[in-house]
């Protein structure tokens, strides 16, 4: 009723940073992630992941360091800024159309284990615009409510990640993961891109920096968040591998769902699947509504408006009509394989903050002298 | 309502008049009277009396005051007793002026005021002051003789408490300032005053500790009090209602309590108390969602055991708004997740049952709200007794006769006593009406309902703020040093400092840092 | 307002109400049983399924008895889906609690039954799995005169009594997948057969059958699922009865706890597998007078005996093994974990250096413990 200014003003705190960053990491890789990399690096796939972390903070390192050059100012401004008017728009709809193709296809795959095993026969349209509902009200909410709501999704992702670690303990066996150092290091490190290129999402950050209140720390929690995230989902992998079998997690689709589907602790704790499942929504809900904002906020710079509520509203429907394109599983999951860790990972993800980061410093650099 | 409507109807007809009089006082006293009289539309509660001054032929003096709303002891004795028969000094008397004559060396009421408004007089019969008119006088005297009959410091029944202070507060605004002033003996601490109302002119006090309490809280609270436009205030939740941030979200963001210890501990953090005259219910700005499942005796009991007991509660808010939700989502949609042998026992319990789960579960729901109303509003000490009673026969009798399933008379009755659990009263409501959407929508969609609905809640939660605070603070935005008082009570010597999220000068509660009693 | 309320119609018209059905319109399959249909080639799915009684006033109640729904297919689910319709509730398969596979289905493979089980979301994935010496059907449409339906017997004698007993091997569907899919895609799953004692009909759980790539290849007598337990270590708590060569008293040596570990090595170019097992047991009972105080050394003598027996256990099982040409013993997975670099060299050619690996068993028992007695009394 009251619009009040409030007394906190800020947006996010570089801790509640970090606590998002973690959620939008992990929420999918840890879907989406433990079958193709065992299917590439088998019993090694925990480590391949730990290399690909390396990887994803490296490229978090670039985009934080090009970030801070313009700490008041989000990717679609300063890029128009670096390398002219024209080109700082191409290289700003990039973006845009990055984390908007990321909103659209989370969403999509996010449907699948609802689709597949959690609650048989609910139509995919319905959870499409159900859950675009819950997006688009966080979104008009504001980006300090899905800050709040992230800090609050930390509890869920703390009972999913611990019935992760609980429950399978009856099914593990140490020799599936053995020998814990690689044979060749080649089988390890050919797997890292896949877990590299999800792990490596922190072009959000590009977008959020200016709402980040204490900036001294980003660094320092950014590459925490991504450190902390590689950690998990490579101790996930691990009692995966350790508890199915490379062969199997390698062959199932949801290997985490299965995994906790199997899991039995005791006579009444078993088949927890739609728990983890639920729990799992929070961090996707999370996921998705901070790129539904960062995609609406960067196209109302772009655009130059005013309020972006009108574009959120507009984009939503698009969202959902796009989501229903894939026809079938295997055509929602070309997305991931065939253009996410190939094409987006080295060339939008790393490249172009790395491009923009260069010639940004030349500039300056030209500049002073 | 029709009560509430010619009440507040009458109150307009006092007021008319009013504004397009002559605001002098007439040095007639006679005249006065009338006026008064008049001002006050003749009712019959309307005492005055008008008498001599000091025995003599020449000079009267009169008094009018609300039958009812005086102490009449006062009004003899003090009043009416020195003014009529204390001998005047002719001297003095014209050197000092009538007026301030009686006041200085006549009248021996405590509060003695002089009042040169016609309008102001009314303003003081109406809230139980008496007035005295004397002849050729413009001014008038205001003398303080409020009393009523009111009721006594008893325990208030919503919010008892096992161990603490047993006191509560009562519906004098003056009693509860005395309550609240016997805690906290510092000069910082301000009372100001306000009026609202336009007829009722409810005198309402924003209470708050100057140097702990947010400024710009207090200052909002003020502003927000001073925009309300109403005929009267009956009780303050009417104010509650509004100056609240979010009045339609099932979430209360103004605390409302009766208990003295309460609102100074919560003054003591720095929020802001509203305290309404003629209502026992102060309310406390601003309010957190964590606070719904803290309650006072926390504080006065061991912190182990307290965070333990908050941890309890918190299950419990969670049982009493999600649990039956839960049910008909694993029971209609995810039944391999149920364990098998209780699977087995929940489907031979619901064999025979004629209606649908969700069917089954409304009916029980409504069925307990019902007893729980009723048990509200039964007269006198038998209400509990009759709804324990009729819960028992009804759940009972339904089992036997087929009409719902043992399991379900659980879950519902687990979900009541879990509200009942959560110590907040302002909580009760919410947890009241929320389990049905998410029952309703759970039943549609199962698990992925019951989560939609968490989030979504989760959003509304996260979106409200109450009086510029985030309502999830301090879970969210996280903050360690304010969560040694959320979901766990640290000890005492441990919360050094004030909630963060209060931005004050004096931040901190303990100078030093003591370790525990034994060293 | 308006709006909102026709999207919510719009909404509730898109969920078709069909998706959700109550928990009384299922009956709950406990056991599931597959045969091969002999005519016509197809599948024979035999459901077993609890029967529920009106009980006295309060609504119904469980008993033990229960009730077996078959259907016929050219598919496994269509199979299942036949059984829907001759069955008076709709079965609900996410509660099967064993799962048992007739004879000439697994000799004729089951893949396909358990690509099924993986795939379809409506199943369990953590059955008991069985094979049924005989037809599955047999066994499920026997009364028995447990006090408990037979699907709990299964589940008790399989999760519970394998503590203290060798003599059969079970495994979950879940695991059995997990060794089928590893290498060398072979493995042994429970056996479970009907027994007449006297007039009784009694399950039998005892011994293993053996699978290679999917299909039943042979059967393991009690013996041989013992020495299978030893080898793998899944030993908690068994006995060992013994003859002292000196005195020849039988002993009786209860194992507390043992442990197996397997290395392959290479030796003289040949693949040996070093079998080394650690047990601590105790003195369950015997027959003669033994005086344990006043002669320690009667300890080494009693270990060494058990050695000798888990050792005859585990060579035993391993020629078997190497006799069939089957490596349901799992040694190609542990020298892929353990030494990969020498599993690249082998794994083509397994089946062929498989029978000729050498076992060098190395057994360690030690006696702790005696029992609350430590000199027998004079009577032996």
């Amino acid at each position: 009723m009251y619009k009040s200014e409030g007394t906190q003003m800020t947006y996010l705190s570089s801790r509640g940073f970090m606590w998002l960053m973690i959620n939008t990491l992990l929420s999918l890789s840890v879907f989406l992630n433990p079958s193709p990399t065992t299917a590439i690096s088998k019993q090694y796939a925990w480590i391949s992941i730990l290399i690909g972390t390396l990887q994803a903070m490296i490229v978090g390192f670039v985009v934080i360091k090009l970030g801070m050059m313009y700490p008041d100012k989000t990717v679609v401004e300063y890029s128009q800024e670096i390398v002219g008017k024209f080109i700082g728009k191409i290289v700003g709809m990039i973006f845009i159309l990055t984390y908007f193709s990321i909103v659209v296809i989370v969403l999509r795959e996010f449907t699948m284990p609802f689709q597949s095993f959690v609650t048989i026969n609910i139509p995919l349209l319905a959870i499409l615009i159900l859950t675009m509902i819950l997006i688009l009200y966080a979104v008009l909410k504001g980006l300090k409510a899905i800050g709040s709501c992230s800090d609050i999704v930390m509890i869920f992702l703390a009972v999913f990640i611990l019935l992760i670690f609980i429950m399978p303990i009856k099914n593990i066996d140490t020799l599936n993961i053995k020998p814990i150092i690689p044979h060749s290091i080649g089988l390890a490190v050919k797997g890292s891109f896949i877990s590299g290129s999800f792990l490596a999402e922190d072009i959000i950050a590009l977008m959020l920096i200016p709402y980040v209140n204490d900036k001294g720390k980003l660094m320092k929690y950014n590459q925490l968040a991504i450190l902390i995230t590689g950690i998990c989902l490579s101790a996930v992998v691990a009692i995966e591998i350790m508890a199915m079998g490379y062969e199997r997690v390698s062959s199932t689709i949801f290997s985490t769902f299965i995994l906790l589907r199997e899991a039995q602790l005791s006579q009444s704790m078993e088949r927890l699947e739609p728990i983890a499942v639920a729990m799992w929504t929070g961090l996707v809900f999370i996921k998705l509504s901070i790129y539904f904002f960062i995609t609406v906020e960067g196209l109302r710079q772009w655009l130059g408006l005013k309020d972006y509520k009108v574009i959120a509203y507009v984009l939503s429907p698009i969202v959902i009509f796009l989501a229903m394109l894939p026809e079938n599983i295997s055509e929602v999951l070309v997305f991931p394989s065939r253009i996410w860790t190939p094409l987006i990972y080295p060339i939008v993800l790393f490249g172009l903050p790395l491009l923009l980061l260069i010639i940004d410093m030349i500039r300056k650099k030209a500049v002073k002298q | 309502m029709s009560f509430l409507d010619r009440f507040f109807k009458n109150n307009n007809q006092h007021e008319k008049p009013k504004p397009e009089k002559n605001d002098n006082i007439d040095k007639s006293v006679d005249n006065n009277i009338k006026e008064v009289k008049k001002a006050l539309n003749e009712n019959f509660d309307v005492i005055t009396r008008k008498f001599s001054l000091g025995g003599k032929t020449d000079l009267y003096a009169a008094i009018a005051y609300l039958d009812g709303m005086v102490d009449k002891s006062v009004i003899n004795l003090n009043i009416i007793r020195p003014l009529m028969l204390k001998g005047v000094d002719d001297e003095k008397f014209s050197a000092v002026g009538a007026c301030r004559y009686a006041r200085e060396f006549m009248i021996t009421a405590n509060d003695v005021r002089e009042v040169d408004n016609f309008s102001e007089c009314i303003n003081y019969i109406l809230n139980g002051s008496t007035i005295v008119f004397i002849d050729g006088s413009d001014r008038a005297l205001m003398c303080e003789t409020k009393g009523w009959k009111e009721r006594s410091i008893d325990e208030p029944k919503n919010e008892a408490i096992a161990k603490g202070p047993h006191s509560g507060f009562t519906e004098t605004m003056l009693t509860n300032v005395t309550l609240i002033r016997r805690y906290i003996k510092d000069p910082n601490l301000h009372f100001e005053p306000l009026t609202v109302g336009k007829s009722s002119r409810t005198n309402v006090i924003v209470a708050f500790i100057d140097g702990v309490s947010d400024n710009r809280i207090v200052e909002e609270v003020k502003k927000r009090l001073h925009m309300i436009d109403i005929d009267a205030i009956i009780d303050s939740s009417y104010i509650a209602e509004f100056i609240s941030d979010a009045p339609l979200s099932p979430f209360a963001t103004i605390q409302t309590t009766e208990r003295p210890d309460k609102v100074v501990a919560n003054l003591l953090e720095g929020k802001v108390a509203i305290i309404v005259d003629g209502t026992p219910v102060v309310l406390v700005a601003p309010f957190l969602f964590m606070e719904f499942i803290q309650s006072p005796d926390d504080y006065y009991e061991n912190s182990v055991i307290s965070s333990g007991v908050r941890v309890l509660r918190t299950l419990s808010l969670f049982i009493a708004i999600f649990l039956p939700g839960f049910y008909i989502a694993v029971v209609t949609f995810n039944q391999a997740m149920i364990p098998t042998t209780l699977a087995l026992s929940i489907m031979s319990g619901r064999f025979f049952i004629p209606f649908s789960p969700f069917a089954e579960i409304i009916l029980l729901m409504i069925l307990i709200e019902i007893l729980r109303e009723a048990g509200i509003h039964f007269p006198g000490t038998i209400g509990q007794t009759i709804s324990i009673v009729g819960a028992l026969v009804v759940g009972q009798s339904a089992v036997s006769a087929g009409l719902v399933s043992p399991f379900v008379v659980i879950v519902v009755s687990a979900t009541t006593l879990a509200s009942y659990a959560v110590p907040s009263y302002t909580a009760s409501y919410m947890m009241r009406f929320l389990p049905y959407p998410v029952l309703i929508i759970s039943g549609l969609l199962g698990i992925f309902g019951f989560t939609w609905c968490i989030i979504a809640l989760l959003i509304h939660l996260a979106s409200l703020q109450s009086f510029g605070i985030s309502y999830l603070t301090p879970l969210a935005p996280f903050d360690v040093r304010d969560n040694k008082d959320s979901i766990f009570r640290m000890p005492r010597w441990m919360m050094v400092y004030r909630p963060n999220y209060i931005k004050a000068e004096n931040k901190k509660r303990l100078d030093k840092k003591m370790k525990g009693e034994d060293k | 307002m308006k709006r909102v309320l026709i999207f919510i119609l719009l909404i509730l018209n898109i969920l078709n109400y069909g998706c959700s059905m109550p928990i009384e319109n299922y009956n709950m399959v406990l056991l599931f049983g597959i045969d091969k249909d002999v005519k016509t080639g197809g599948y024979e799915v035999t459901f077993q399924l609890p029967k529920m009684t009106k009980g006295g006033g309060e609504g119904s109640s469980l008993s033990n008895e229960t009730f077996s729904v078959s259907g016929k297919g050219k598919s496994i689910e269509l199979a299942v889906k036949d059984a829907y319709i001759k069955s008076s509730r709709v079965p609900f398969l996410g509660h099967i609690q064993a799962v048992l596979i007739g004879e000439d289905m697994g000799r004729d493979g089951i893949i396909e039954l358990i690509n099924l089980f993986e795939r379809d979301p409506k199943y369990t994935l953590t059955p008991w799995i069985f094979t049924v010496d005989g037809k599955a059907k047999d066994v499920l449409e026997t009364k028995f005169e447990y006090d408990t339906m037979p699907a709990f017997v299964i589940l008790h004698i399989t999760r519970d009594a394998s503590r203290y007993s060798l003599k059969f091997y079970a495994i979950q569907l879940n695991k059995f997948i997990e060794k089928m899919e590893a290498l060398p895609h072979a493995t042994l799953m429970g056996l479970i057969k009907l027994n007449k004692d006297g007039n009784k009909e009694m399950l039998k759980i005892a011994g293993a059958s053996t699978y290679k790539d999917g299909k039943l290849v042979g059967m393991l007598d009690e013996g041989e699922a013992v020495a299978y337990n030893w080898l793998l270590g899944r030993v908690k708590n068994t006995d060992i009865v013994t003859k002292l060569p000196s005195g020849g008293a039988t002993v009786n040596v209860g194992i507390e706890q043992a442990r197996t570990s397997i290395r392959p090595v290479v030796k003289d170019n040949r693949l040996v597998y070093r079998i080394s097992v650690r047990a601590i047991g105790y003195v369950e009972q015997q027959s003669t007078f033994i005086d344990f105080a006043g002669n320690p050394s009667i300890f080494d003598e009693i270990n060494r005996e058990v050695d000798k027996n888990i050792e005859t256990y585990i060579t035993s099982i391993v020629k078997k093994a190497q006799d069939q040409r089957v490596d349901f013993l799992g040694f190609e997975k542990v020298l892929e974990h353990t030494n990969p670099t020498l599993w690249e060299q082998t794994k083509e050619n397994w089946d062929d250096i498989f029978p000729n690996i050498l076992v060098e068993v190395n057994v360690d028992t030690s006696i702790k413990n005696t029992g609350w007695i430590l000199i027998n009394p004079k009577i032996y």
